[in-house]
């Protein structure tokens, strides 16, 4: 006679309280796994969203008053627009190393595209798909990899996938066409700035970088920066670079989003608190109810670490099964509250990536167990403590 | 051999009752004895029986078994010592309601060790007591008499050196009856075993080598048998 038959049989004799607890215990992981999703595509989805905001900032050359154009970013900052001089490509690092500051991705002006006359006036910008977070919020992140001989297209060029550009001797095959921006990005052709390094210089063109300038860079901030104390860095750290500002939507966004996860943080609390009450509840019953049982137990030759133990594993089986019926029952809530948070708040979500739902799960199932078990410790160590031959009397 | 000396054990009530359910027992029990404790109910032979079986606590008072003391021991060699040397067989059968006939009856090795051939043992068992086609039947498809037997048989598991009955034959009719107690004389000649059995049926005193009865938890002085 084995432990483990013992409790599958008590458990399969026990329908009602076995079933009731594996549904307490489903609920919370299922609403755990599935808040914990929706909460981190929402997040992704609100993350990817702000990048469609563009750069908080972007940096230029040192001011030259005959040329200069931009004065503030009347919208959202995507694309260097126009020749302004050049940057050493190092200022992406130094900008980096500033506090405040979350990514930076150097763009190079190269020249303007003609491509008919009828036409709108298109130009070729080559940036660093290595480090850009403005180009590809408009791809839905879909382009993982982009080679030297390819570009992507604003949906304003004339150019679709397959098309190719020519350009200097440069040969570049659109692979991909941005959504719309309504912004100078959907007039723009972009390309791998490693590709623009190998045309020659002055080759009459409006590009006479040398190799490793840039035309601008684009700067990302970190989450809960202030885009004037970056400013300055930039220019006491830095030198006079001119910096042009873009509006604080980004800052907004993810404070809503913070807020957001608060409330679930602690609906979840409350819901982890109900069913650790619920199972120590019926535990508790059942170890009333199994007094008798418990006490012939120990008459027979169990000792109290032995009836404890056996309450515990009980309910840990309970509360493993449990879990793993909620995360399945935590996927189909993703899977409807997905297409109903799309539908009714016309917002993107996005699935969390592998490690990221590896950790979901881990900590769902953790949930459920420690719940489910924890619950149980205080009716487990009540029986114990109980005197074998009561626990037989009360059950007559 | 059992020994109790001074043995008591009482209970205080609300309102600050004090109830002497069993009140300064002196008794040996010698080793292959058929001791039997005669008394209406209520009058403390089954509180007796667990306090010899170290199911509960003395409130005053000493357990010998063997010459050791009963309550000297941890949990766990308490619990060992019930495993191996004692077999209880309570009033009311107990056996757990979601294991089958014959896993009832294997369940007492689950905590004792060197119990070899279990099934074979387990069904021999049931064979002794008439049950063996009803192995694996559940307790609730069996009589109480069936119950009983069942009980019995879960006793004597582990093979241990002393039986302690707790009104094995209540609630039977007289044939039941009779078949329980031809197989108690049984467990108790062909062990031999020690065996203390309770109960309040006068009727059965000549299957004992030694009578007692016990009255407002006081135990009498032998009643001859």
């Amino acid at each position: 006679m084995r432990e483990a038959r013992l409790i599958i049989r008590d458990l399969r004799g026990t329908r009602f309280r076995t079933i009731s607890v594996l549904i307490s215990v489903a609920v919370l992981v299922s609403l755990f796994f599935s808040t914990s999703v929706l909460e981190a595509g929402a997040r992704e989805g609100s993350l990817a969203g702000s990048e469609k905001f563009g750069a908080d900032m972007m940096i230029l050359p040192p001011i030259l008053p005959a040329t200069f154009s931009y004065e503030y970013a009347t919208g959202p900052i995507f694309v260097v627009e126009r020749p302004e001089g050049y940057l050493n490509g190092s200022v992406v690092d130094d900008l980096l190393r500033l506090p405040g500051v979350a990514a930076a991705s150097p763009q190079l002006y190269v020249a303007d595209l003609n491509r008919s006359s009828t036409g709108p006036p298109s130009r070729l910008v080559a940036f660093d798909p290595g480090t850009d977070f403005v180009v590809r919020a408009w791809l839905n992140n879909t382009l993982t990899g982009l080679q030297r001989d390819e570009a992507v297209a604003g949906p304003d060029t004339d150019l679709s996938v397959g098309n190719e550009v020519r350009y200097d001797g440069l040969g570049l095959k659109v692979v991909a066409v941005l959504h719309p921006t309504n912004t100078s990005l959907d007039q723009t052709v972009l390309f791998p700035i490693q590709a623009a390094y190998t045309l020659p210089p002055l080759s009459g063109s409006l590009n006479s970088a040398k190799g490793g300038e840039v035309s601008a860079v684009m700067v990302k901030l970190a989450r809960g920066a202030s885009l004037r104390v970056v400013e300055s860095e930039v220019k006491n750290e830095l030198g006079s670079f001119r910096v042009v500002e873009a509006s604080g939507l980004v800052s907004r966004v993810i404070v809503d989003t913070t807020g957001i996860a608060s409330y679930e943080l602690l609906a979840e609390v409350i819901m982890a608190a109900s069913v650790f009450l619920l199972v120590a509840l019926v535990f508790s019953m059942t170890t009333n109810e199994r007094g008798r049982q418990l006490g012939v137990m120990r008459s027979l030759g169990a000792t109290r670490r032995f009836v404890f133990v056996n309450v515990l594993k009980e309910a840990g089986l309970v509360a493993s099964v449990g879990s793993a019926l909620g995360l399945v029952l935590g996927e189909v809530v993703v899977t409807f509250g997905k297409r109903f948070l799309v539908a009714t708040f016309n917002t993107s979500l996005m699935s969390p990536d592998f490690s990221d739902s590896l950790s979901l799960i881990v900590r769902s199932v953790a949930i459920g167990i420690i719940t489910g078990s924890v619950a149980s410790v205080i009716p487990a160590y009540r029986v114990t403590k109980r005197d074998p031959y009561e626990a037989i009397r009360k059950g007559e | 051999m059992i020994e109790l000396r001074g043995l008591s054990k009482h209970y205080r009530l609300s309102g600050d009752v004090l109830v002497k359910a069993v009140d300064k027992v002196d008794l040996t029990v010698e080793e292959g004895e058929f001791a039997m404790i005669i008394g209406r109910s209520g009058s403390g032979k089954t509180t007796l029986l667990s306090l010899i079986g170290g199911l509960t606590k003395p409130t005053a008072g000493s357990v010998h078994v063997d010459g050791v003391d009963l309550w000297s021991m941890s949990d766990s060699e308490q619990s060992r010592f019930r495993a191996e040397k004692i077999g209880f067989v309570f009033q009311i059968p107990s056996l757990l309601p979601t294991l089958t006939v014959l896993d009832n009856v294997k369940l007492p090795t689950m905590f004792s060790r060197g119990v070899d051939k279990v099934g074979e043992k387990a069904l021999a068992l049931l064979e002794m007591v008439g049950l063996s086609e009803k192995a694996h039947a559940y307790p609730s498809q069996l009589s109480v008499g069936q119950q009983k037997r069942v009980a019995l048989a879960r006793a004597l598991m582990n093979g241990p050196e002393i039986v302690l009955a707790d009104e094995p034959t209540s609630d039977l009719d007289k044939a039941t009856e009779l078949e329980i107690m031809r197989l108690i004389e049984k467990v108790h000649e062909e062990g031999p075993r020690t065996l203390v059995m309770v109960t309040h049926n006068l009727e059965l005193v000549n299957y004992a080598t030694r009578v007692r009865t016990m009255d407002n938890g006081v135990l009498s002085k032998s009643a001859g048998q």
